[in-house]
């Protein structure tokens, strides 16, 4: 899967509030283009990306699917990073893609309910005091509370109930402090009764992993 | 802003909003993109839009649809299918408001992207 191509001076001037692509970005664009012809398979029209940051994951998701049957949809709570991803989004070639401002998924409603076929989350995971996550725009992409798990659980309780179809695929990263065993049982609750890691990785002080979760086994 | 985000969004994170949809548009700035037409997006799309909605935005920018949304989405024809393509896909709001249906609150959109976070105090 080719990485989309965004100039770095960008992450320095206009965008310094944004995320730039980090190794956690790059882990989960790996285990994605694992999945591609699973992906591919089951036809997602409803791409998700919550905190889609700079967009370029989104953005590579799109590229490497190539036809005009998705619909990408960006959110981040940083208006920046919405600028940025439709900017890259665009910027290659991505044309069915709407960057929105709003926190997870709030600003959408029944009618995406059971529409989302593709959900894709670098959520805010390091392991914070809870009052860090609202400090700045930055602070809001990485920091992630208590066990770094108090944006994950928002998403667990009150995105993926609501908004995911029958074969959604979640794509989730996670360190290993945010005691993954803990989100794949509250996962199940919601449905997705099988999970799996797809890529673990060692960066610096972080173990990263990138899980999968569906309702049905594909392999 | 395309029209089939905004046939999805609403202003129910606001407290003391029971439904918030649809936001009343108001384009201030409004761009036409072209983008390739693939019959089989739009007729997945269908189902999912609140067709009323999407057919009384549209008309705001000029483009008729019919009050009834095909019944069957795979039978419509082209002719019908490129109408809700444009409609979807082709208009963008590039400067405009989207106001809240119960309380009048306006989240701007800019730059194409519609700002809908709400402040502490409204949620």
């Amino acid at each position: 899967m080719e990485t989309p191509f965004l100039k770095s001076d960008l992450f320095l001037n206009e965008y310094n509030t944004v995320y730039e692509p980090s190794e956690d970005t790059f882990i989960l664009i790996d285990a994605l283009e694992i999945d591609l012809n699973l992906i591919r398979s089951l036809k997602p029209v409803i791409c998700v990306e919550i905190g889609c940051g700079s967009g370029i994951v989104l953005t590579a998701v799109g590229k490497a699917l190539s036809n005009d049957c998705h619909f990408f949809l960006g959110t981040d709570v940083n208006e920046k990073a919405a600028q940025l991803s439709q900017h890259c989004a665009l910027g290659n070639g991505i044309h069915i893609f709407e960057a929105v401002v709003t926190d997870l998924l709030s600003a959408f409603d029944a009618r995406l309910m059971h529409c989302v076929d593709l959900l894709i989350f670098n959520p805010p995971y390091v392991v914070t005091p809870n009052d860090e996550i609202e400090k700045s725009a930055i602070s809001r992409s990485w920091a992630g509370g208590e066990n770094g798990r108090v944006v994950i659980d928002r998403f667990i309780n009150t995105v993926v109930p609501q908004i995911t179809s029958e074969t959604c695929l979640i794509y989730l990263v996670v360190i290993q402090e945010n005691k993954p065993e803990e989100i794949i049982d509250a996962m199940r609750i919601c449905g997705f009764y099988y999970s799996k890691i797809m890529l673990e990785r060692k960066c610096k002080n972080e173990r990263l992993k990138v899980i999968r979760f569906c309702r049905q086994k594909y392999d | 802003m395309k029209l089939l985000t905004h046939n999805m969004l609403t202003s129910r994170c606001l407290k003391g909003v029971n439904v918030g949809y649809p936001l009343k548009l108001i384009a201030h700035e409004t761009k036409q993109r072209e983008v390739a037409f693939n019959s089989e997006f739009v007729q997945k799309m269908i189902p999912k839009m609140d067709w009323n909605v999407l057919a009384s935005t549209a008309k705001q920018f000029g483009v008729d649809l019919p009050c009834e949304p095909p019944s069957n989405a795979s039978e419509a024809s082209e002719d019908l299918l490129r109408k809700v393509h444009h409609a979807l896909l082709e208009i963008e709001i590039m400067q405009g408001e989207l106001i809240c249906p119960e309380t009048g609150r306006k989240f701007p959109i800019k730059q194409g992207i519609p700002n809908m976070l709400c402040n502490e105090d409204e949620v």
